[in-house]
């Protein structure tokens, strides 16, 4: 029998539902921390009723404001994802299908198809933890956020790095920006996520990369993420400048390995620790560069 | 705003309702608990088993993560509404000769959500099966069964083919 978090009707959060940005924040501001966006409200309920945070007394619901939910290719190429799109409505999408193949596959991997009906993708982003931040990250995606009276845009690895604040802030765009399409027969990409069961849990590691090879096999462009669990997914910027204009070889996989391990900031539970989630990182990541080595045309890539 | 009088109004079953509910009540509660209708299973109550599937517009969504006001305006098919009459659907005609149940806990949400899939997908292979109901725990069937029976849903489309 199923038991109401309160039990009392009137304990029950008053819904909101704005029509615009500036009237959802001006809601946020008027109530302060005793109200809280929402979207789907799948990550939400679920900390509620593991008791992760209480049950606030507003909900605003970004549900009715348009201009959170639009899905579009601009002349230059640029995707603007609307935060409110259903991640089930992006898998369905032609232009994601075509344009963001990477990130649609990242969406197939979140919870089962029922969750995906409701969940979206900016409650994903704004998690700081959702298994949607890594493949963002290799997109080089850009976020835009309003404050109800200004926006800004960042990129998303910038954005990620000012941790959450209380003050609040509507997200209401997310940018990807266009593929050189020239460089697609010579650019590669991978997501894998490794979970305790394959959907429902938190990943375990999350990894995703984009790598372009130059005519002469040498690397052009390299973008890779690390997240999973509670870690903030980031970008190994280091590691990625130190091997463009290299070819794949042997060392260039093992400073990788050790570059992989070393950087990711990863977060135990206690289901897996840093360690063993570092490990995983390096593995999945190597293991994938290895692949594209022999995909590349490497003649010289070993067997095994 | 919407409060404790708010009054949800949507299509249940294809019928019109209007119910005084708190917005954010869950649809599994107001299902079960407001209008009896107990098809409608709770178990985890986090989007994890898919005992509470319903469908919401024709697609499946857990009802113990979907609030009322989420709800309203739309159209929510219950394991009640799924069959016409007397007259079982197709799915839950091939789950009771296949044998797709044992206890039958899980069974209430395994129906919608292979509704849902036969609706856009009356013959899908196993392996579009496997993933229309990765969100569909069953502790007991080994869900063989279950497979067989979307298996058989399915039969005269091949046939035909
Ligand atoms: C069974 C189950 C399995 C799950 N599996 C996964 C998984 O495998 N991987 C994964 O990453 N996640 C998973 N999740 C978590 C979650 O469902 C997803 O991350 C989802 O995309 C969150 O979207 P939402 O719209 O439901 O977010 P909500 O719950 O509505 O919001 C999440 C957070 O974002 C804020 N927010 C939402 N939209 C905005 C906006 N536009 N501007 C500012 N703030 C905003 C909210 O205030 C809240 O803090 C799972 C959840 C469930 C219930
Ligand atoms: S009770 Fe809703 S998914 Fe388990
Ligand atoms: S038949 Fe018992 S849980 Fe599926």
């Amino acid at each position: 029998m199923s038991v109401p978090l309160y039990q009392v009707p009137e304990q029950q959060p008053s819904v909101w539902q704005p029509t615009s940005v500036e009237e959802a924040m001006h809601l946020k501001h008027k109530w302060g921390d005793k109200a809280v966006l929402i979207s789907g409200g799948t990550w939400l309920r679920t900390r509620w009723e593991n008791g992760v945070s209480p049950l606030p007394q507003h909900l605003i619901s970004l549900a009715h404001i348009q201009a959170l939910s639009g899905l579009a290719m601009d002349a230059g190429g640029q995707i603007h994802i609307g935060p409110s799109l259903r991640l089930a409505d992006l898998m369905d999408s032609e232009l994601m299908q075509m344009k963001c193949a990477l990130l649609v596959k990242a969406c197939a991997e979140i919870a089962a198809p029922s969750v995906r009906n409701l969940a979206s993708i900016g409650g994903n982003v704004v998690t700081r933890t959702g298994d949607l931040i890594t493949a963002l990250l290799v997109m080089d995606a850009q976020v835009v956020c309003s404050n109800g009276t200004a926006e800004y845009t960042l990129p998303l690895a910038k954005w990620l790095d000012v941790p959450a604040q209380a003050i609040s802030e509507v997200m209401t765009g997310i940018k990807v920006p266009n593929i050189d399409i020239e460089d697609a027969e010579r650019t590669f990409e991978f997501y894998l996520k490794v979970g305790r069961r394959e959907a429902f849990t938190p990943s375990v590691v999350t990894v995703a990369g984009r790598l372009s090879l130059a005519p002469d096999q040498t690397i052009q462009s390299l973008a890779l993420a690390a997240g999973g669990g509670s870690a903030v997914p980031a970008r190994f910027v280091d590691l990625e400048t130190a091997a463009i204009g290299r070819p794949l070889s042997k060392d260039l996989l093992q400073s990788l390995h050790t570059g992989v391990s070393e950087g990711f900031q990863a977060v135990p539970d206690d289901y897996a620790g840093v360690a063993y989630r570092k490990q995983t990182a390096a593995n999945l990541i190597v293991s994938e560069c290895y692949k594209v080595w022999r995909k590349g045309g490497g003649a010289n890539a070993p067997k095994s | 705003m919407i409060n404790t009088t708010y009054v949800l109004k949507c299509a249940i079953n294809g019928k019109a309702v209007a119910i005084p509910v708190p917005a954010s009540k869950r649809m599994s509660d107001i299902l079960r608990d407001d209008l009896l209708l107990t098809g409608t299973k709770v178990s985890c109550e986090i989007g994890r088993c898919g005992a509470c599937m319903v469908l919401l517009d024709g697609k499946p969504v857990n009802s113990c993560l979907l609030m009322a006001y989420q709800a309203a305006g739309r159209e929510v098919t219950t394991i009640e509404g799924i069959s016409a009459g007397e007259d079982l659907h197709p799915v839950q005609q091939a789950m009771l000769e296949e044998g797709g149940l044992q206890c039958g806990y899980c069974t209430a949400g395994m129906v919608v959500t292979l509704t849902a899939l036969w609706e856009i997908n009356p013959a899908p292979t196993r392996a579009e099966a496997e993933q229309a109901l990765c969100g569909n725990i069953c502790r007991c069937t080994g869900y063989e069964g279950i497979f067989r029976a979307v298996e058989r849903c399915g039969l005269s489309i091949k046939r035909e083919g």
